[in-house]
């Protein structure tokens, strides 16, 4: 496992002053603006991490090298979750610095952000191990428009539609809520990630 | 003890069906695995490896049941595969660190011996390494995690004579009796240098497989004219070949008939005579 993370700190240690440096614009963006929205896009920035890992990867050929070592195909993927979530933990510390000089009660709004990165990741990842990384890449770009792309009629929707003011009382309790239910999918995607991997052939 | 045993190993895809597949490697031999393109040598390998998954038959290791008593057992097998690599910017020196913490057995003073035996630069990124240089970087990492078994598939082919010459010597040195290394090879004169036994896969089977020394003892090209070679026992030809200057044909030494001049067989000329097949 201690192998792997080190590999993954080496491949990301080039990309990691362009990450910090594009968190760094996001949370100054937010400053300026007022918005909490420009940090959703490092979240967007985290999510291309896997596939630059993938790249790395050359088409298997250095996962097959590792597993060639006394590695489990289940520890393959497990460290890439980990990897992962590390800098995904990274970005988060950075968000969180901005978002407290914006508004020292924005913790619920913190709490929310990991929890869209958590799901975002167990999206992800799996489609990375099944679809490869140029599918995977395409596949999650489809997924995050549709999302997206939703919850843009949704607001509009609210705006000049239908009342949906009895849907904001909910608003606290799914914040609450946001969280276990993102770790609990988390958990479920790296079941299928393992699984994918398990059967794969190199 | 045996190093490698395959029963009724079989691996199935649309087009190609490999095996099934029966073999044994002894402990302190070195086996040529050879074949045309194709033939299902890498495959047969990766199976042993846990890279793919067989359709049917057994593996074992060390007499240990593959793919379940990995990955502990993957210690004691140590791989050079053609298809292998480490991420392009990383070094020599890098991939030792990462090895360290892949394998318990790890000896770093092994590795950085290979590294100056092999005058492999400590510094320099993986992806600008010469094809000769990256062989030689995996081979010094199989060898310094204590293998007991090495496997190596393509281990010596688009490398210079000297370089090849290099990586036999270190085979051979590493092969005593408790040790044993398979390899699969197209350069059938590398393999007849170094190796015990030989394998012959064809199209997926395995049509041969005995020590080296008594393939080439046992079989031999007759030499004749094509009147004479007409008037063999069509039992005794394994395969023939017709020219302007007569008749070439792979027998076995013992069955033919006495007056008829039977030369000595390189592995190559075996290897091209039962490929041909008659």
């Amino acid at each position: 496992m201690k192998c792997l993370l080190l590999m993954d700190g080496y491949s990301l240690w080039k990309q990691l002053k362009l990450f910090v440096l594009f968190i760094l614009a996001y949370a100054v963006g937010s400053l300026v603006s007022g918005q909490y929205l420009f940090l959703g896009f490092s979240v967007m920035f985290l999510l291309m991490l896997p596939y630059y890992l993938q790249q790395m990867n050359e088409g298997g050929r250095v996962d097959a090298t590792f597993l060639l070592a006394s590695i489990s195909r289940k520890t393959v993927v497990r460290a890439r979750y980990i990897t992962v979530l590390l800098c995904t933990a990274l970005g988060l510390v950075l968000a969180a610095v901005t978002w407290l000089v914006l508004s020292p009660d924005a913790g619920l709004m913190l709490l929310m952000q990991l929890a869209i990165c958590l799901v975002s990741i167990s999206l992800v990842l799996p489609l990375l191990y099944r679809l490869g990384a140029v599918k995977g890449r395409l596949t999650m770009l489809l997924v995050f428009a549709i999302f997206f792309g939703g919850t843009g009629v949704l607001t509009g929707l609210t705006e000049s539609g239908p009342d949906l003011s009895a849907l904001a009382g909910w608003g606290r309790w799914i914040l609450r809520l946001a969280l276990p239910v993102a770790l609990g999918v988390l958990g479920l995607s790296y079941l299928i990630s393992a699984r994918i991997y398990e059967k794969r052939e190199f | 003890m045996n190093a490698i045993t395959l029963t009724g190993l079989s691996k199935t895809y649309p087009t190609f069906q490999l095996g099934p597949l029966d073999l044994t490697l002894p402990m302190g031999s070195i086996m040529g695995l050879v074949g045309e393109n194709g033939a299902g040598k890498s495959t047969t390998l990766k199976l042993i490896l846990d890279l793919l998954r067989p359709g049917d038959g057994e593996i074992a290791i060390l007499d240990q049941p593959v793919p379940a008593s990995y990955p502990r057992l993957k210690e004691e097998v140590g791989v050079v595969l053609e298809e292998l690599s480490y991420p392009a910017f990383l070094t020599a020196r890098q991939v030792g660190r990462l090895m360290a913490n892949a394998y318990r057995q790890w000896e770093p003073e092994t590795y950085e011996g290979f590294l100056t035996r092999l005058d492999l630069p400590r510094d320099q990124a993986f992806s600008t390494l010469s094809r000769g240089m990256k062989m030689k970087l995996h081979l010094a990492v199989a060898l310094s995690h204590g293998a007991k078994v090495l496997i190596l598939d393509e281990a010596t082919s688009g490398l210079d004579p000297m370089v090849r010459q290099e990586i036999l010597d270190l085979l051979y040195d590493f092969c005593d009796e408790e040790h044993a290394i398979l390899i699969s090879s197209h350069i059938v004169s590398d393999l007849e240098k170094i190796c015990d036994y030989i394998a012959f896969l064809h199209k997926g089977k395995l049509v041969l497989m005995d020590e080296k020394d008594r393939l080439l003892e046992r079989y031999g090209v007759l030499k004749c004219s094509p009147e004479e070679l007409a008037q063999l026992d069509p039992e005794i030809i394994l395969a023939q070949r017709i020219h302007h200057y007569g008749a070439e044909a792979l027998v076995e030494r013992d069955k033919v008939p006495d007056g008829l001049l039977v030369d000595k067989i390189t592995l190559e000329e075996l290897i091209i005579y039962m490929a041909r097949g008659k």
